[in-house]
């Protein structure tokens, strides 16, 4: 059995301590040195021995505690940032769906990938890793956009309101794929350990 | 029309006469919207199909993108004049029409010859 570096220094101490201990008891007055006395104080030297080596070992035991929960944490964070990135390869096919609906007038069809999207875009702001982009007002201004547009479509299914320039929705649309590409990059890329 | 909608129809007109608001046209024809710092404020104007009478409206949108509440006048309500007038300042706004309209009077009045001449086919 090999033994590790910290129980070496630990047998070590004990040795050399419990030598201290016997060299003190052969000090003592040859009436004081009876095997109650030896016992007393060789007790004593155990029990804060054992002391200090439990408070070693329950530091030790936490330690290693919070590096496995760092590790958990870490693989959990990794996940979570490929499921985003699957979430987020979703929303551009979605609105390549979108753009195809619009170019065959299928609008109704259109105005359900839309909610779709809108609702990824909102759920985006809750990863912690998209903040600084999430947190512009650019993206705030893609969400009302999108709002802008999914309530046009809705009123034109729903009382025939016409006038709604679909070049315009497209070209909304090609914003939000930029954006999401660029979150997508950012996620694949980032620094795993951080 | 409350009175907090008539300040604030007021404020906009305000800001927009003044050139402190920058509208943006949206996916309608003849909607413009201002993006605030909780939201967004929405002005459009149409003529309806069916009774060929003439909207126009005023929406409130929260940052969410969603509509949390709308004002639309019929041509017959008292109220219309007062949002037409915001929509018309408002599209003034955005397409530049004043400034477009002063850089022609500047350039009438100065002595340059106005136009070109087309490249005769001969």
């Amino acid at each position: 059995m090999k033994l590790s570096s910290k129980q070496i220094i630990a047998i070590s101490s004990f040795v050399i301590l419990s030598l201290v201990v016997i060299i003190i008891f052969s000090k003592l007055k040859s009436d004081q040195q009876t095997v109650v006395n030896f016992f007393t104080l060789y007790g004593t030297f155990a029990s804060v021995f054992g002391i200090c080596i439990t408070y070693l070992q329950i530091k030790s035991v936490k330690e290693a505690n919070e590096g496995t929960e760092l590790a958990i944490w870490q693989s959990l964070k990794r996940t979570n940032q490929l499921l985003s990135v699957a979430e987020i390869s979703k929303s551009i096919k979605v609105i390549n769906e979108i753009q195809n609906y619009i170019s065959y007038k299928k609008y109704d069809l259109a105005l359900i990938r839309l909610r779709d999207l809108k609702f990824s875009l909102i759920q985006n702001k809750y990863n912690n890793e998209l903040e600084s982009i999430i947190e512009t007002e650019g993206y705030k201004k893609l969400i009302t956009n999108l709002g802008v547009d999914i309530s046009n479509i809705d009123n034109l299914i729903s009382t025939g309101r016409e006038g709604i320039d679909f070049n315009k929705v497209k070209r909304n649309l090609a914003t939000i794929e930029t954006i999401l590409s660029e979150f997508e990059n950012k996620l694949k890329y980032i620094n795993h350990e951080s | 029309m409350s009175p907090e909608y008539k300040t604030f129809v007021s404020k906009l007109l305000e800001k927009t006469i003044n050139k402190m608001a920058i509208w943006n046209k949206t996916s309608r024809e003849n909607e413009f919207i201002l993006k605030l710092a909780d939201g967004s404020v929405s002005v459009d104007s149409w003529l309806d199909d069916d009774n060929e009478d003439l909207f126009v409206d005023l929406r409130i949108w929260n940052n969410k993108g969603e509509v949390i509440d709308i004002l639309t006048h019929g041509l017959k309500s008292p109220d219309y004049p007062e949002l037409k007038n915001l929509h018309d300042v408002v599209k003034r706004s955005y397409l530049k029409i004043d400034d477009t309209l002063k850089s022609f009077i500047k350039e009438l009045d100065s002595n340059k010859v106005a136009g070109e001449e087309d490249e005769l086919p001969f």
